[in-house]
């Protein structure tokens, strides 16, 4: 009776996210299908079980027949075993059917994830996309293996008793449906303001997870300004927005539960109320009233998890309208594609303007300029000049650019992402190394990259130096982004990772954070390696990576205001000499 | 195990009255939930009698039931709420005194942890300790109440019968107890699956510009799914446990049945047992199979709590860096630095050192002084200032704060005068007004902003942004060059700037323009004592005396034109920075 109103409390939302869904279920069809064939088996076990019961006391206790006795129960025993078995086998296959479709929807989303814009993480903190592809997902496979699993069990056999019930005794069973209504509209009632008071603890946990980490990330910033009491009192906040919530929830869930569990003992006044009428009335036996009142329990039992099932369903549901964003987030890249290189020949700025929101002012105004292989073209200006704004834009980080760059005369923002990737070599100003060994920091697990690569790549830029004298040299294990190795070394095996990809053009984002001298050494030494061998275009702050430059932009406010060769711009006197008398900032020892 | 109670009593104590209510309404619960079949027994007696005479007692008993199971849905309603609730407020108390725990720590307890660890820790054993306070209290005085009454009548009606019960219930339980132990293993396990899987993805998300920049999308895919698939192989050993071993506990009820009909009826054809007997035998076991399978989930739930406890109780019985020093008055907070303060032949070696990095230093500040602090790479600059600024903890008399010894000090009573601006900037994801606001303990003044934001020469830029001083900066400020977060940090020490301001080497990502505007108003327009980083001589020529450190050790000190005369180090970087254009 139950099962199809139930149907109805979802919302036409939700019957679209359980289709976006729906297909990850589909190549593991034959789980689903196991399982849903162990239902009628076990539906009509149980009914046969009551039956043997009631032949067990009526034709053998109550006759004294012992052989007939020990057979029945011997018979019930088998029959509650193969039950018992096939109860198992449809849950352990539902569970896995949905494990096998959360497994792929991690793999599909992580990998979508990865593919996202730059400008999507600007705004979007990773571990809000961390706790979608993390507990958002345990949410959903909670819900199978409790919510939906036991829902879709319960209401067949809940169908089947009431099926038998009506079969007994009709009139009866129409007195037990006078609470319907009630239930309907309890869970109705209860349903909102759980889902609402759901909504809101589990995005109230993930802003405090959210702080949590970021405040661990900066404890000592937070320890110099004094500024625990401040943050204790932001992150307690969030927890109380969360307990909160939860406990607004208990309360619901509390009263759904009692509710419904209240109102199994008034269907069986009704029963007994009505039931006394037609014994008295119409002659009934007493025996139908009794089956009717024992079995009315079982009946109204799975009612009552209903309503906790749908609880954890719509815990899933909200779960998965979390996870819909990452499948509606458009992604930048398309998945594994062959991208192909492309044989780099020259790169024309054309009076390049861009901005980064409609509304913001232009940060590149009439940017012209032309990078041809062989080149090497130093951006030199001041914080905000708009240096790094053409290197986003030349690796396809930010799109949305007026005027024109092409790339051996393409349009780049024809180009597909992949292939300009596959051409440049990026060395960005903040250095990202996986913890893994440093061999993989340099190879990145390349298919093309060898060992003997690797190795080259670090003595071409000097980093081979320090990496011998580690104990497990290449296999040294780098820990939470480089913390056991000095800034310099990560510059240099950042610079090996660009070398190694044999990529004609390198774009280098010179750090500015200042390293020891003997590294300092070697850094400049591989700028001149790199310098010699590749076309390069460099955001520079050292003065040798500028005067290995064949030509120097000099940037002020988003556009050029210099530009020609080291010594030609010296003599001109103007910004750029000023520029370079400061560019001598770090002592050499 | 006296300890782990101990921990539960003291945050149990404070809703001591919440659980005794609970108490109440859960007993007032089964005692209604065991009175109502009563009264359905009697509705049927006088059904099976006849009308005469028991149309009364019918009425009666029918709305007897109809109250009772109105107030049953209140009773268990509050006995809920007033368990579950106090689990809740202690799961928020506990996390906000782990935070507070945390944040007294020093920089040896972050070298050695793993945010994620901490992180873990706090969701997951503060959840072990919200299930014991909350379901694994209701479920114990449950069945507490529940296995004393049941048991009883039914030895009273037959002790030997109640022994075969027994069997089916003990042999059950012992295995529903090994698969539990398995499954509590496998939890664990996959919890540190789960937690690996996040490390991995969080891992990648940060490295993603490295990902995009080398196409190497599908081995950072690979290698999550390595643990995707982890992940998936303990779900379904978990499952395996949950399809066929913990359903013994629902069928145990059926079991039973068998076997009280089994040997009861055996019993009934003898003739020492009757019919009505029997059932009412049959309805006792059914009752007790409730509280027994709910037992096998308490010593779950207390078993994992306990794991939980004892990971809390390590960090919870460590000692903050300042437990144990004396907090200043308001007023001795505010006149701590009138005097300026001393370095006394201060040494400093890191907790993991194997030498000192600052060996005998020994200077004077006084008050509205602005000194130089000047050296190599790995000279002891940060060192220093970190030792002055309380960050790191120093001997007795190194450091002299006037009259206060800087080593019996609070971290947070220096912090209060003493503002520094760090190398590493750290900005939260929130807007960069509160950003600027950050430490002051209050909302961000627009007029107070506007005049910080002039000061560290953010002016023009923060007009570039889309909603100016209310544009959020990304994750950890990944939107900002590095000199915008290091300005974004200066006008951060402006907003409450204290009487001592710490730049450590805040010019080293701006241009010369900005550094003069940044090193005119620093100089011209404060009220502070200044300690300055730096190796560029436009700043060090205005210091009224720069310190030069070398390997740790004061190399040389004095004013400028001395120290062009003292110093080869010092005379060198000018030549440097003077001859660079040439």
């Amino acid at each position: 009776m139950s099962f199809f109103k139930k149907i109805e409390f979802l919302r036409s939302k939700d019957w679209k996210l359980i289709k976006r869904f729906g297909r990850y279920f589909a190549p593991h069809k034959k789980w689903i299908f196991i399982s849903l064939a162990s239902i009628p088996i076990t539906t009509f076990g149980g009914i046969l079980f009551l039956w043997l019961v009631e032949r067990i006391i009526d034709d053998f206790i109550l006759t004294g027949d012992i052989p007939g006795l020990k057979l029945y129960t011997l018979i019930a025993a088998a029959v509650l075993g193969i039950n018992f078995l096939f109860d198992g086998l449809y849950s352990y296959s539902f569970t896995k059917a949905g494990g096998l479709a959360i497994m792929d929807m991690r793999r599909t989303l992580f990998g979508r994830s990865l593919r996202f814009p730059m400008r999507y993480y600007d705004k979007n903190p990773i571990g809000i996309t961390l706790s979608r592809l993390t507990s958002d997902m345990e949410s959903i496979a909670e819900s199978f293996a409790s919510g939906i699993l036991g829902l879709l069990s319960d209401s067949i056999k809940t169908l089947a008793l009431t099926a038998y019930l009506f079969y007994i005794n009709w009139q009866l069973t129409l007195v037990v449906g006078l609470v319907v209504p009630i239930i309907y509209l309890t869970i109705r009632f209860f349903r909102k303001k759980i889902r609402k008071a759901f909504d809101e603890s589990r995005s109230s946990l993930a802003k405090s997870a959210g702080y949590l980490q970021e405040t661990l990330y900066g404890m000592k910033t937070i320890q110099l300004y004094a500024a625990s009491e401040t943050a204790y009192k932001k992150y307690d906040g969030f927890n109380k927005q969360y307990a909160d919530a939860q406990n607004r929830s208990n309360v619901y869930d509390g009263s759904l539960y009692s509710i419904i569990d209240g109102i199994t003992s008034v269907a069986t006044a009704l029963v007994i109320w009505f039931g006394a009428a037609q014994v008295w009335n119409l002659d009934y036996t007493i025996g139908v009233l009794i089956v009717f009142i024992t079995t009315l329990g079982r009946l109204f039992v799975p009612v009552r998890q209903f309503a906790q099932q749908i609880t954890t369903i719509q815990r899933a549901l909200s779960a998965l309208d979390h996870i819909s964003v990452l499948s509606e987030q458009d992604v930048e890249e398309a998945a594994n594609g062959d991208a192909q290189a492309i044989e780099f020949d020259e790169i024309v700025f054309k009076e390049v303007y861009f901005r980064y929101s409609p509304d913001a002012p232009d940060v590149l105004k009439n940017i012209s300029f032309t990078l041809r292989k062989g080149d090497r073209i130093a951006l030199v200006g001041t914080t905000g000049s708009g240096k790094s704004t053409i290197i986003r834009l030349l690796t396809g980080a930010y799109t949305g650019y007026r005027g024109s760059i092409t790339i051996n005369g393409m349009e780049l923002r024809d180009i597909p992402l992949q292939e300009i990737r596959q051409t440049v070599s990026v060395m960005q100003q903040d250095i990202y190394l996986f913890n893994d060994t440093i061999g993989f920091n340099i190879g990145l697990g390349r298919k093309e990259i060898e060992q003997a690569d690797i190795e080259e790549a670090a003595r071409f830029v000097y980093a081979d130096r320090f990496i011998e004298r580690l104990p497990e040299k290449y296999d040294f294990v780098i820990q939470d982004n480089g913390d056991n190795l000095s800034k310099g070394q990560g510059q240099l095996i950042s610079f090996a990772r660009a070398i190694s990809g044999e990529r004609e053009l390198i774009i280098l984002d010179e750090a500015t954070s200042a390293v020891d001298s003997i590294t300092e050494h070697y850094i400049q030494m591989a700028i001149e390696n790199i310098f010699s061998t590749r076309t390069v275009i460099a955001v520079a702050h050292r003065l040798c990576t500028i005067k290995h430059s064949n030509l120097i932009l000099v940037l002020e406010n988003g556009a050029v205001i210099e530009r020609g060769t080291h010594q030609s711009l010296l003599d001109l006197g103007g910004k750029y000499a000023g520029l370079v008398k400061e560019m001598v900032e770090k002592p050499v020892n | 195990m006296l300890s782990k109670l101990r921990f539960l009593l003291r945050y149990t104590d404070k809703y001591k009255w919440w659980y005794t209510g609970g108490i109440i309404f859960l007993i007032l619960t089964i005692w209604v939930s065991v009175t109502i079949p009563e009264y359905v027994q009697q509705g049927i007696d006088s059904i099976a009698s006849g009308r005469e005479n028991n149309y009364d007692v019918l009425l009666r008993s029918v709305i007897a039931i109809m109250a009772l199971a109105i107030f049953l849905m209140i009773v268990r309603t509050f006995s809920r709420i007033l368990f579950f609730v106090p689990g809740r407020l202690i799961e928020r108390q506990l996390k906000g005194e782990m935070f507070r725990k945390l944040a007294s720590f020093g920089k040896d307890y972050y070298d050695n942890n793993s945010s994620g660890s901490i992180i873990s820790r706090i969701n997951n054993d503060i959840n072990g300790v919200r299930m014991i306070t909350g379901f694994g209290l209701l479920q114990i005085v449950n069945i507490a109440f529940s296995l004393s009454v049941t048991p009883f009548k039914m030895w009273s009606m037959s002790p030997s019968l109640t022994l075969y019960t027994i069997i089916p219930i003990v042999i059950v339980f012992i295995i529903v107890r090994f698969g539990m132990a398995f499954m509590v293993r496998n939890t664990r396990l996959r919890m540190e699956s789960l937690q690996s899987l996040s490390g991995r993805i969080i891992s990648f998300l940060s490295g993603n510009g490295v990902i995009k920049s080398y196409n190497i999308h599908q081995w950072a895919e690979d290698k999550v799914e390595e643990e995707n698939v982890k992940l998936f192989g303990f779900t379904m050993k978990i499952s395996w446990i949950r399809s066929f071993v913990m359903p013994l506990i629902s069928s145990m009820e059926q079991m039973l049945k068998i076997v009280v009909l089994f040997a009861g009826g055996l019993l009934v054809i003898e003739g020492e047992f009757t019919i009505g007997e029997l059932t009412e035998f049959i309805a006792y076991a059914a009752l007790l199979t409730h509280p027994i399978s709910g037992l096998g989930w308490v010593l779950t739930v207390f078993q994992q709590g306990f794991v939980g406890i004892t990971s809390l109780q390590t960090i919870m019985n460590r000692k903050g860096v300042d437990d144990d020093k004396e907090a200043l008055t308001e007023v001795e907070c505010d006149t701590l630095l009138d005097k300026g303060l001393k370095v006394n032949n201060l040494s400093y070696r890191y907790h993991n050192g194997k030498e000192d990095v600052l060996k005998n230093i020994s200077f004077e500040i006084k008050p509205g002084q602005v000194v130089g602090i000047t050296g190599g790479f790995g000279s002891g600059k940060t060192t220093l200032i970190n030792c002055i600024n309380g960050y790191l903890k120093v001997q007795p008399g190194q450091i002299m704060f006037g009259d206060y010894d800087a080593s019996r000090l609070r971290g947070d009573d220096i912090r209060q005068s003493v503002r520094t601006v760090g190398q590493d900037v750290f900005l939260f994801s929130d807007t960069i007004e509160n950003n600027i606001a950050f430490g002051s303990g209050i909302e961000p003044l627009d007029e107070k902003i506007e005049k910080v934001v002039l000061q560290s020469a953010l002016a023009d830029e923060l007009e570039r942004f889309p909603k100016r001083k209310k544009t959020i900066v990304g994750e950890k400020g990944v939107m900002l060059s590095g000199g915008q977060k290091q300005r974004i940090s200066l006008a951060r020490a402006l907003y409450w700037p204290g009487k001592l301001m710490i730049l450590d080497d805040v010019f080293s990502a701006v241009d010369t323009d900005t550094e003069r505007y940044l090193i005119k108003n620093l100089f011209e327009k404060r009220d502070t004592t200044l300690i300055i980083v730096s190796n560029r001589m436009s700043v060090l020529e205005r210091c009224d005396f720069n310190v030069i450190l070398e390997n740790g050790e004061i190399a040389a000190m004095g004013q400028h034109k001395d120290l062009l005369e003292s110093s080869d180090f010092y005379r060198h970087t000018r030549d440097i920075q003077e001859g660079g254009g040439k």
